[in-house]
């Protein structure tokens, strides 16, 4: 939350508490899952050889004989899963602002592509994922596509309403000294759509995650995806619930840093917009 | 989100903390209190039902049987046992089976969780979880031969273990401890083998974007022979991986203190299979007809399956001293083959054939 003395602090002192917020918020929100992962498992009482609490995992990961081997057994997968979300993450926003911008400045493609696009993302993607492993194969392709996927939809409805809500005086003004559409969208458009961009960026990090995880559950078989789901029938407790909150920590992380990053840009783009809101 | 939390929200959260954690205590006592009046209403109600019949057991109220798939003819026994009052007769109120599936909790997690009471696993997968401390055994097998198989093509045959080098093969998650244990086991090359995740529907076998399908040899073979497709099998039983399966698991604790129910269980479960491979076509209708009735089963197909199953179950060994029970050297095989796929257990700490042995050794016309 930023406060109104905040904004107008010096812009040095903005970026540090621009950066050093986001790390505090990671601290914050991992103490509260910590928490509530603990009162969960007293709540409802359950065996300690199938839940396993936070405790449990620190000496899995840290401290327990063999901790080096879990660690890189968990790092190894994680590896995999965050190069998997990172492709689809940047695919998915990179086609969704790419569509988007064509759907503000030729409105008949909208009209005829976007029902096509609701109508897809209405399929539940367990139910797409054997299609598109078909078509894409099982590589890194697949789980971009399908981690894009996830990541895609949503940002395209939030930047078509990002480049609209564009100020139409600006706009007009551009036209005015002859200016072209492409030039309206990439002078007044684009950097008035910055927090919508950013908005998209932080939602589409844990859908980035999710559609990462199920292609590789469904389709390529590697990563924490399909070692969480061997854990189970593997009755290796522990590592599936280091997975969890690896993933959980992970996914925190990266949800801040772009909070970070979009503090920075919007103080040049919009800075009448508070960021994280 | 959470740094929107200031300390009134904390501090509220605190004391709703406590209210939920108060409440959780409450429907926990309402469960105990409600526990024996449940138990009790199963008690009496069975002591009517078993009044008449001849074993005279005495009640033990409700069992929850999980089963180690969906709904389908490989458990033909239960549901014998079930319809035709066999567990009514051994004093149980009701049985309750559980399907499994693709995407179902393991069978150990249940038991261990006691949701279930008894489970359908196999030995390579319990073995696993004993080796991570679950507080399991095994009480009885159901086949004394693997089932499961590499299931491949006519045209494009996988007839030995070495044939699938160079080749795809489609492995399920859920088979996946099995399929490892099984390369270690043969002492296969695995870099030279690409294995594909895949789920159950065997068609990217016909397709050919896979050239093997790890499955049960009683399963996806005969659904695709049905369908007109000439594929071959290899069973991983004849091919150096010689474990028992569809085995009976229950909590340590249960063996302790339940003896007389899961005898009278077990019972039951001798009865019904017995029917079952007397007419295989009577647990294939069962199956098709009433309790995998949503699963779009045909009792053709189904028959074909239930009459593969019998094979798997009856051994030299069964035909002796009688269903579900293993042979000391079967035992030490199956012990030998776990210790190949990594799993380093005694005979004592996953099987309890006591149990078994001694249902025979009291009633040996049930063999």
């Amino acid at each position: 939350m930023s406060t109104a003395t905040n904004t107008r602090t010096t812009p040095a002192l903005r970026f540090a508490a621009g950066v050093l917020r986001p790390l505090l918020n990671v601290v914050v929100t991992m103490t509260a899952v910590v928490v509530l992962w603990i009162v969960f498992l007293e709540i409802y009482d359950l065996d300690p050889l199938v839940a396993k609490s936070p405790v449990d995992i620190f000496h899995y990961l840290f401290t327990g004989a063999d901790a080096g081997a879990h660690r890189s057994l968990v790092s190894s997968g994680l590896g995999r899963t965050l190069l998997d979300a990172g492709f689809g993450f940047v695919a998915g926003l990179a086609a969704a602002v790419g569509v988007a911008v064509v759907f503000v400045l030729l409105r008949s493609v909208e009209q005829a592509l976007l029902p096509m696009a609701v109508v897809m993302r209405s399929v539940p993607l367990v139910a797409m994922t054997p299609l598109i492993t078909l078509v894409f194969g099982r590589g890194l392709m697949a789980t971009t596509v399908i981690s894009g996927l996830i990541v895609f939809f949503p940002a395209l409805v939030t930047m078509t309403f990002g480049l609209r809500s564009a100020s139409r005086q600006a706009a007009d003004l551009c036209r005015a000294y002859g200016a072209g559409s492409w030039t309206v969208a990439r002078k007044v458009m684009l950097p008035s759509a910055v927090p919508a961009f950013f908005a998209s960026a932080r939602v589409g990090v844990p859908g980035a995650l999710i559609g990462a995880l199920l292609a590789e559950w469904l389709s390529t078989g590697q990563g924490l995806g399909y070692a969480m789901l061997k854990d189970s029938s593997t009755f290796d407790y522990d590592h599936l619930w280091a997975s969890v909150a690896v993933l959980t920590a992970v996914s925190a992380l990266a949800y801040n840093t772009i909070a970070a990053i979009e503090t920075v840009a919007l103080a040049r783009f919009a800075p009448n917009i508070r960021p994280g809101t | 989100m959470t740094n929107s939390m200031s300390s009134d929200d904390r501090a509220f959260m605190a004391a709703e903390r406590r209210l939920f954690l108060k409440r959780g205590l409450q429907l926990g006592g309402a469960v105990l209190l409600g526990g024996p009046l449940l138990a009790a209403c199963g008690d009496s109600d069975s002591k009517s039902s078993t009044a008449s019949s001849s074993s005279g057991a005495k009640g033990f109220g409700e069992l929850t049987l999980r089963l180690s798939w969906i709904k389908n003819v490989e458990f033909a026994g239960s549901y014998i046992a079930d319809s035709k009052g066999y567990y009514k007769a051994e004093g149980f109120s009701k049985v309750t089976l559980i399907g499994g599936g693709p995407s179902a909790t393991p069978m150990e997690t249940d038991v261990v969780t006691k949701k279930a009471l008894v489970a359908i696993s196999a030995p390579d997968i319990t073995g696993a979880a004993v080796a991570k401390g679950a507080p399991l055994k095994i009480i009885g097998a159901q086949y004394q031969k693997n089932p499961f198989c590499i299931m491949s093509m006519a045209k494009n045959p996988i007839a030995k273990p070495e044939d699938m080098y160079g080749k795809k093969i489609g492995v399920q998650a859920g088979n996946e401890s099995v399929w490892a244990a099984y390369i270690k086991a043969t002492g296969l090359d695995e870099s030279k083998i690409t294995k594909v995740p895949v789920q159950f529907d065997p068609l990217p076998l016909t397709q050919g974007t896979v050239d093997g399908w790890f499955s049960f040899v009683t399963n996806e073979p005969n659904t695709l022979r049905l369908k007109g497709f000439k594929v071959a099998t290899m069973l991983l039983a004849d091919t150096g991986y010689p474990l028992v399966s569809e085995v009976y698991i229950v909590r340590q604790d249960t063996i302790d203190n339940q003896r007389d129910l899961l005898k009278a269980f077990l019972r039951a479960e001798i009865k019904g299979w017995k029917a079952n491979i007397a007419d295989p076509a009577l647990g294939a209708k069962l199956a098709a007809e009433t309790y995998g009735k949503e699963l779009g089963l045909t009792t053709k197909e189904q028959t074909l399956e239930s009459a593969d199953e019998s094979k798997l179950m009856v051994s030299d060994g069964t035909k002796k001293s009688g269903l579900f029970t293993m042979t000391p050297e079967l035992v030490e095989e199956n012990i030998k083959t776990l210790k190949f796929g990594g799993l380093d257990l005694t005979a004592a700490k996953l099987f309890d054939l006591s149990i078994i042995d001694e249902i025979y050794k009291e009633n040996p016309a049930l063999i």
